[in-house]
């Protein structure tokens, strides 16, 4: 059962409804989810979210149930099953969007039109989701946003990294452009859209007014480069790629450290910490320029100092000197970090089939001492018959009607 | 007349350098009134980067302060002196957020900390975007982007396979995500406030922001004791995937293959050669498992023609595809271009200029068109006397004092 919160959230009371897919949209409804909203997930009857397909799974055996991407994506939201296609389908829909705050969808453009149930209903001439609720704030959460030629496009991860302006300044100068790691520029996608729910709900609370929320992929991924975007406009070139040019990371003991001696008050503390204070008079090292041209030269000299020393202990001895060194943090590292246990940031989820399980908390939470418990990951279609028996008072009859005729 | 989500909001915005920075923009980008509090003793060290300072007002001229700051209003307060913190408490009493970057410890020693600003107004929330948060073993450590992304996994996962980490994964770093990040807390804070009336602190640590980003490899671990390494350009399950060189100096398009229908779809594009009838090739496990034999295929193809045709090419055969672009290709993009993506700012020092605007595009609130980045100080007066009530003679005092002002003190911070 879903947990009973304490205290009211910020968005307790409202009511989302999610037609996501893999992460965008997703984590999108999971950071509203994260803050008190009800997120009932829509999913196709039998094959349900792509996440559940994607894994990691344990011992790496695939099981719907037990992704552990669509677990840290889903934990505390509910499931139920509707093919949207079919009339009966859509009309469940709609008339859950009439008793809900929000929709989120990523679906490809055009693909909520056919069924009726975008937000104006342009395609049909039927009334649209917002003419039955007018209140309702509903995102589309695509690639490349429902206008401009793009926007049919297809795009994954490293073709949107290449796209926006990213891959272009990450590798070495004579190596090909890299992707970003992970599926950074997926989960990106998904935070500019909560940024927008959560400003559209502020509205909404204020006014009683909803609104369709476009957001295009592509432009949330330039909009966090906008440093580099805006000096290219104004006609200064950014620097390309540059491998791991200092301050870069560098190898020590047991993994890879940054130094990352950003300024010249940082410079010197850092020949100091290392015992190379003769490169302090070395006039090669006076600007950042310089530094980052020559600095491979202090790299391989700080080579046995750094070979001697653990991630961990480069990290607390630059730290004690208010150097912003950092280690470079292993998965395994980020689950077992002393700093992120004493902060409570992972949380246990209790699955049906996994047991406890650690699972990364919310980006941040508005109570950090008390860690907010999560309900699993729902299994698919888990909530169909509560929720259509609550909402619609629909029967076992009626349900097993549905369940034949394949709309749940 | 327009409303805008935020209107009526006041943000208290004693944030400096790129990530506070670009969190409160984005606010201001829906309706709030952001102040920026800077000092000519000190200005926000936004202002000094990416730029020449030897220049005329360079430090009107920082591309990332422009971008970061549109909308704003700009106070200079000298917060070591006490009129200015007793101007800084003013303004709290009348903001309903103040969000402040700097070390831990810092606005406390100044006498502007949570517990000081709560006696002026108890519903005032406050944000303070730390890089490991206010609690922890780490939580007086110093850190930029550079080390929050190196911390945070994705330096871990960025690099080629069996090289070295790589902190640098785009064209700007972790700085404008964390921003974004910032923004949702602000969101989110105004949603409690809203409901309960009642203020409170927000310790929000950078660290853990980006971490959030790292499901599926935190997940492995949890699951499967599996520490994910860096793979390049390549995918565990898509083949072909990755940069391929094209014709040109330092040209490459990405393409990426996740299944057969997107295969039979590029072999279809490139008018079906014979090795694309290779039965190694015939499934996905094939196509992944020999890889590096496909790559070179795709190479000879790719290298023979222009990045922006051949991704023009698949992606009209529906294969996923695009050129690899660098910040002077992504302004002149057709697409930005049809949605209107980039605004026109006329700065009175940095002169004409684009940027990218606000990412979402809202039916009923999107945001007029901007105001540009302020001059150091510029709304001191409709700030100190419009807003606080201060006089003529005290402004002039003030100035006297160098307590504001609108020239720095000295050119670099």
């Amino acid at each position: 059962m879903f947990p009973e919160k304490g205290e009211e959230q910020p968005l307790s009371g409202a009511r989302v409804l999610e037609v996501g897919n893999y992460i965008a949209g997703p984590f999108c409804t999971k950071l509203l989810a994260d803050f008190g909203a009800e997120v009932i997930k829509v999913e196709h009857p039998g094959r349900g979210d792509l996440a559940r397909h994607a894994g990691p799974f344990p011992d790496d055996l695939p099981d719907p149930e037990t992704s552990g991407l669509f677990l840290y994506l889903n934990a505390g939201k509910k499931s139920i099953t509707l093919d949207l296609s079919t009339p009966s389908g859509a009309r469940y829909f709609r008339e859950l969007a009439c008793r809900a705050d929000a929709v989120v969808e990523s679906l490809r453009p055009g693909v909520m039109a056919r069924w009726g149930l975008d937000y104006p209903s342009l395609s049909t001439g039927r009334p649209g989701l917002s003419s039955s609720n007018p209140r309702l704030v509903m995102a589309s959460v695509t690639d490349f946003g429902q206008t401009g030629p793009y926007r049919n496009y297809p795009a994954s991860h490293l073709t949107q990294c290449a796209l926006a302006g990213w891959a272009w300044y990450a590798g070495e100068p004579q190596r090909p452009p890299l992707q970003a790691g992970g599926h950074f520029t997926h989960y990106l996608v998904g935070a500019v859209a909560a940024m927008g729910m959560l400003a559209a709900l502020y509205h909404q609370a204020e006014t009683d007014e909803g609104q369709f929320l476009d957001i295009g992929g592509l432009e949330a991924l330039v909009s966090v480069i906008a440093p580099a975007v805006t000096a290219s406009a104004m006609g200064s070139d950014n620097p390309g790629r540059q491998g791991n040019a200092f301050p870069g990371t560098v190898e020590c003991q047991d993994g890879y450290v940054g130094i990352n001696a950003l300024s010249y008050g940082h410079w010197v503390s850092v020949c100091r910490l290392l015992g190379l204070e003769e490169l302090l008079d070395d006039p090669r090292f006076d600007s950042s320029f310089g530094r980052q041209r020559h600095g491979q030269k202090l790299v391989e000299q700080a080579r046995p100092w750094l070979m001697a020393r653990t991630k961990e202990q480069v990290f607390q001895e630059g730290q004690e000197h208010r150097i912003p060194t950092a280690y470079v943090n292993t998965p395994e590292d980020l689950v077992r970090s002393p700093h992120l246990d004493a902060r409570h940031y992972f949380r246990q989820v209790e699955h049906p089939r996994l047991g406890h399980v650690k699972v990364p908390g919310p980006p941040f939470r508005l109570d950090a001492s008390r860690p907010q418990p999560v309900a699993s990951a729902p299994r698919l279609g888990e909530h169909t018959a509560a929720v259509l028996e609550a909402e619609f008072g629909l029967d076992r009859d009626d349900l097993r009607r549905l369940r034949a005729e394949g709309v749940i | 007349m327009r409303r805008l989500p935020l209107e009526g909001i006041r943000v208290l915005d004693a944030t400096h350098f790129w990530a506070g920075p670009s969190a409160t923009g984005i606010l201001g980008d829906l309706g709030a009134q952001v102040v920026k509090v800077e000092s000519i003793q000190r200005y926000d060290a936004g202002r000094t980067l990416q730029v020449d300072l030897s220049q005329e007002k360079g430090y009107e001229r920082a591309p990332a302060f422009q971008a970061f700051n549109r909308n704003k209003l700009g106070v200079t307060l000298n917060l070591g002196d006490e009129r200015g913190v007793r101007a800084f408490r003013a303004l709290a009493r009348v903001s309903d957020l103040v969000m402040e970057n700097f070390s831990a410890g810092v606005m406390d020693r100044l006498g502007v900390g949570y517990q000081a600003l709560r006696r002026e107004n108890p519903t005032l929330v406050m944000i303070s975007m730390s890089g490991y948060g206010a609690t922890g073993p780490w939580r007086s450590y110093v850190a930029f982007a550079t080390p929050i992304a190196q911390v945070s996994g994705i330096a871990h996962l960025t690099g080629y396979q069996g090289g070295p980490p790589l902190s640098r994964f785009s064209a700007s770093g972790v700085d404008p995500i964390v921003g974004l990040f910032g923004a949702m807390a602000a969101l989110v804070a105004l949603h409690q406030r809203r409901r309960t009336g009642r203020g409170f602190y927000l310790d929000f640590s950078q660290h853990e922001a980006i971490v959030s980003l790292m499901g599926t490899p935190l997940m492995d671990y949890v699951l499967n004791g599996r520490n994910q390494a860096r793979q390049g350009d390549r995918n565990p399950v898509a083949a072909p995937h990755g940069c391929y060189p094209s014709r040109g100096e330092d040209r490459w398009v990405s393409i990426a293959v996740f299944n057969d229908d997107q295969w039979e779809r590029l072999c279809h594009a490139l008018e079906n050669p014979e090795w694309c009838r290779d039965r190694r090739f015939a499934d996905a496990v094939g196509r992944h498992r020999h890889q590096d034999d496909l790559d070179q295929h795709i190479t000879r193809w790719t290298s023979q023609r222009d990045a922006q045709e051949t991704a023009r090419l698949l992606q009209e055969a529906g294969v996923p595809a695009s050129p690899v672009r660098n910040c002077r290709e992504v302004l002149d993009d057709s697409h930005l271009e049809a949605r209107e993506f980039f605004l026109e700012m006329d700065h009175p020092v940095a002169g004409r200029h684009r940027q990218p605007r606000h990412p979402v595009l809202y039916s009923k609130t999107q945001p007029p068109p901007p105001r540009p980045a302020p001059l150091l100080g510029e709304h001191n007066q409709a700030i100190l006397s419009g807003l606080l009530g201060l006089s003529r003679e005290t402004l002039e005092e003030l100035e006297q004092d160098q307590v504001i002002g609108t020239v720095p003190l000295r050119t670099k911070v």
